[in-house]
């Protein structure tokens, strides 16, 4: 066995080598992006906190109204100044957390799951499969998002469900889409010839080889679209076709913050600054997910 | 000679995300009015970045020249704007590239890059430059040129594509021209004609050739002098007669020693240089080599030699004017300890001897009858046209338990869809493979599954054939995983069993593949074809894309492995020397077709079909007093989409008669073992 040993003992300088850029890397890591990250995280729980108990973060009532307090600039009293109904604007931005997130997040998720199985089922097969998945998808696609969103929230009645389940069905066809062409270029790689010469079903190359290469697509689209699905869903509303509460959501707010842009622009930027900070923090997430996922880096 | 280009001292850094990183070190050379100087060196070595530097091209991918002078007919190129050498590029210096693919735009005609370069450097015409592609067409010795100036790079062929980026690079009459791999990708038949072009148009304009290659046959085919690299520096530099008579640097020897010729024996091991060029982010100290030098010394350990002129040449070694001596003690030293190596292997290596009068009686281990693979081609409106592409068109052989079976012919001949075919990744259009008597096109699933436990595959490309994001223990484990449920300890300990039996070191289990170099990575395809103990494996080019010390170091491998397990092999290669050295019995394919099966010193003492004559003869013999005077064999493979009549070689044959060019030649034998498809065997 001495072959081995020898190739053994002339391949030692390698790990020598692997181990010390570890460490720079690791070195490196402590600064900027352990800040940007540990501030989104931050952020993500105050919103977590916000959606589950809001009064811990206030004392005011997002309902109470005060007529002689409407449109008052940002003060010690309302740090964010207050609306049009003299509501405080940080109570209803606390109180309107909850379904901005839900409306947000649950519908990428559903949407993201949704485009992530066509598209792996339909780039993994090829053929008649992905024809037939894909005219599906270009149907979808001709109709504009917010469009397909009304007619869904139409047809099946405008409750919050129904709402979050017309956004994330209007995402499906470009996820699908991005997540198909990702595949069909994994599809091809040796290493999946080789799971097949090896005898792995295809179930578990798609699961095992071909997914973890759609993360990363997969996790810039739904970040970024966290941000849209909470507009599209004030679009709707816009429309009286969303759900209209008591307590108004981020992007509602931001709506009617629009017409009071000139005399109070506090009632517009702070839900806008809300969602912005949310898609910012979603996306330093994504990003940072996947440079772990990737072992490369 | 005149001196043309002067580069003294040249220091290359590149901007990375971590710090610089200097790639090339004070590298000197000389290049005299009309000569050819060959930059040889593994991948790795800095040989394109040497050449990219002339060109000042490193200034767009990050790099600096930090140290250092470049002087191209008493000018200095180093401090010259981008604007003012960008009129020297194409036509003081033009450059060919490895990748005629990639290097020509895929977006305007040949005719129009050729124009470009004729109009951009010269006040003439747009007429007077298409007349002047033209004839550059024809110089380079495109058929038809009027037709070719109005083609896209994607309607010719690979070759065709080259003698293009040759006829661009020779618009503007060039002093210098830097060919950087020009025939790597390239077949030997192709790369035989493009070296032969190369050398006429030298000999007819005068110009001097920097050719950058990791071939030392070419090297000793086409240069007056070679300059050798190793991990960003030069290590000798010599006339190339001297230097190939008796190499003066260890890593030259080991180069000169590691290259497989047509006429050592086969039974022995192949030579190699232990490990693997070093990255440069973790260059060791002293001499760059002494890691894998059979000669160290403390000094090398230590100190960092430079570039000497000893007797008639430049090396950059502490012992080596020593080493010229035979009885010296260090050169006593390593001869003994490599006697004990080769003793200690000895007796292991038994070629597999068939008695091909008796081969008849035994059964084969696979038996490929008939065998077809067509591809549907879809064109025209709707994609309604079809035609089909004959990639393997009714090939018939036998393969016995523990031979190997080397398949070679040229890129586009179906040598690798035969491959993919036998292993059921991609089904036969028809014909039958019989696999210890079954047929393995008329399995099922269940039964395709179990016999895959039996038969695999190693790829060519280590890098492309696993997967990057998984840990060596799951790459390797998978079969074990597939096939028999394991997992966690079971699954590890087999996985270290076979890591240890490939030659990698068991605790690097839990690492990824970016941590191993090219070599490490075909290790790993090989423990995973190999951990559960298959009969039969089929090697798709499994060496070709390694640099020779390293594809020595896996052929030895795969010789080991296949005495210890029993293993049998499908051989499938371009590289002839490398196929000779491994295979018991060699097959030759052309355009879908097997023309000739013979055991393989008989092959290559009597080649029957004129075919691997030419093959044959293209190999170039890293022996410069052995420079031929040769022509090579003409034209291309025809399309499979379109296979010639009758004999599909009549096209290119020079003995091709009517009868070639009508009626189809069958497998005929022609002696033992020997058969040919050949109206007129040699």
């Amino acid at each position: 066995m001495s072959i081995v040993s020898n190739s053994i003992s002339s391949d030692a300088a390698l790990p020598l080598a692997a181990q010390r850029k570890r460490r720079k890397l690791r070195l490196r890591k402590v600064t900027f992006p352990q800040l940007y990250i540990t501030a989104s995280l931050v952020y993500l729980l105050f919103l977590l906190v916000s959606a589950i108990t809001p009064q811990l973060l206030t004392h005011y009532s997002p309902t109470a109204m005060n007529a002689s307090e409407l449109l008052q600039s940002p003060s010690l009293q309302h740090w964010l100044g207050t609306d049009h109904f003299g509501r405080d604007l940080w109570t209803v931005l606390v109180y309107g957390s909850r379904q901005s997130l839900l409306l947000g997040v649950v519908s990428v998720l559903i949407g993201g799951i949704a485009g992530l199985l066509l598209g792996l089922v339909a780039g993994y097969f090829g053929g008649i499969v992905d024809t037939l998945l894909m005219r599906l998808t270009d149907i979808l696609m001709t109709i504009p998002g917010t469009l397909l969103a009304i007619v869904i929230a139409v047809a099946i009645g405008p409750t919050f469900f129904n709402v979050i389940l017309a956004i994330s069905i209007s995402t499906i066809p470009s996820k699908a889409r991005v997540i198909r062409s990702t595949v069909i270029s994994l599809r091809s790689r040796m290493y999946v010839d080789a799971a097949k010469a090896i005898g792995t079903s295809h179930l578990q190359i798609m699961l095992r080889h071909i997914l973890p290469g759609c993360w990363s697509p997969l996790l810039v689209m739904t970040t970024i679209g966290v941000g849209t699905s909470i507009l599209a869903g004030t679009g709707l509303s816009f429309l009286g076709l969303g759900v209209i509460k008591e307590i108004p959501d981020w992007g509602y707010l931001l709506s009617e913050g629009r017409s009071y842009m000139t005399v109070a622009w506090w009632i517009a930027a702070f839900p806008g600054l809300f969602i912005t900070l949310l898609v910012v923090a979603f996306n330093l997430l994504g990003d940072e997910l996947r440079d772990r996922l990737d072992p490369k880096k | 000679m005149e001196q043309l280009l002067q580069i003294n001292e040249l220091s290359v850094d590149f901007q990375t995300p971590n710090g610089s990183l200097n790639a090339i070190n004070k590298v000197s050379l000389q290049m005299g009015r009309g000569e050819v100087v060959c930059l040889v060196g593994e991948s790795g070595s800095g040989k394109t970045i040497t050449s990219l530097s002339i060109m000042r091209l490193i200034d767009y991918s990050k790099g600096k020249i930090v140290q250092g002078d470049i002087t191209l007919d008493g000018n200095s190129l180093v401090g010259l704007s981008q604007k003012e050498i960008s009129q020297l590029r194409g036509k003081k210096i033009a450059m060919i590239f490895q990748e005629p693919m990639t290097a020509l735009d895929p977006v305007f005609t040949i005719g129009f890059q050729i124009s470009e370069v004729i109009l951009r450097h010269q006040k003439v015409s747009k007429l007077k430059a298409k007349e002047e592609a033209i004839q550059l067409l024809r110089r380079v010795g495109i058929p038809e040129p009027e037709m070719r100036y109005n083609q896209y790079p994607y309607e010719l062929s690979g070759g065709m594509r080259q003698r293009a980026m040759i006829a661009i690079a020779l618009a503007c009459g060039p002093e210098l021209l830097i060919a950087d791999e020009p025939t790597t990708a390239l077949d030997v038949t192709i790369q035989a004609q493009i070296l032969n072009l190369l050398q006429e148009l030298r000999k007819e304009l005068g110009m001097s050739i920097l050719l950058i290659t990791h071939d030392l046959g070419i090297a000793a085919e086409m240069a007056d002098r070679v300059v050798v690299m190793y991990a960003g520096q030069i290590v000798e530099q010599s006339k190339t007669l001297p230097l190939f008579e008796q190499p003066h640097h260890p890593y030259t020897q080991g180069l000169l020693r590691s290259i497989i010729t047509l006429e050592q024996d086969r039974s022995a091991r192949l030579y190699t240089i232990d490990g693997a060029i070093p990255s440069l982010t973790a260059l060791p100290s002293g001499c760059r080599f002494h890691p894998r030098c059979p000669y160290a010394t403390e000094r090398c350990r230590a100190e960092e030699p430079a570039l000497e002129s000893i007797d008639d040449r430049e090396v950059a070694c502490w012992h080596a004017s020593e080493l010229q001596q035979n009885d010296h003690p260090l050169r006593l030293a390593a001869e003994q300890r490599e006697r004990e190596r080769t003793l200690e292997l000895s007796g292991r290596r038994s070629d597999a001897v068939l008695d091909y009068d008796s081969l008849a009686e035994v059964e084969p281990l696979i038996s490929v009858q008939g065998l077809k693979k067509h591809f549907p081609v879809k064109s025209g409106l709707l994609q309604l046209s079809k035609r089909h592409v004959r990639a393997v068109d009714g090939v018939s052989f036998d393969i016995y338990k523990g031979e190997t079976f080397g398949l070679v012919g040229e890129s586009g001949c179906g040598k690798s869809t035969l491959g993919r075919v036998l292993l059921q990744l991609d089904r036969a259009t028809g014909g039958q493979v019989l696999f210890k008597g079954k047929d393995l096109l008329q399995q099922n699933v269940k039964e395709r599954k179990n016999v895959r436990s039996e038969m695999q595959i190693v790829f060519q490309d280590p890098y492309g054939s696993i997967n990057p994001r998984w840990t060596i223990e799951d790459i390797i484990g998978e079969p074990l995983w597939v096939h028999e449920s394991l997992k966690g300890a079971a699954k590890r300990e087999k996985v270290q069993e076979v890591m240890k039996l490939v030659g990698l070191n068991p605790s690097w289990y839990n690492r990824y593949p970016h941590e191993f170099s090219g070599g490490q990575r075909q290790r790993i395809g090989i423990a995973r074809a190999i951990v559960l103990r298959p009969d039969f494996i089929v090697a798709d080019e499994a060496v070709s894309a390694l640099d020779v010390s390293v594809q020595s170091q896996v052929i030895n491998l795969m010789q080991d492995l296949q005495e210890q397990l029993g293993l049998t092999y499908l051989f499938i290669a371009h590289g002839l020397t490398v196929v000779r050295h491994i295979s018991s019995r060699i097959g030759v394919m052309y355009l879908g077709k097997l023309v000739e099966v013979a055991p393989t010193d008989e092959l290559f003492a009597h080649p029957a079909h004129p075919y691997t004559k030419a093959l044959l003869s293209a190999i170039p013999v890293a022996d410069p007093t052995a420079r031929r005077e040769y022509a090579p064999i003409q034209g291309e493979m025809p399309s499979p989409a379109s296979p010639p009549s009758g004999c599909r070689f009549h096209t290119r044959c020079p003995a091709a008669t009517d009868r070639c060019r009508t009626e189809e030649p069958q497998l005929q034998s022609i002696g033992t073992g020997h058969r040919v498809a050949c109206h007129y065997p040699l």
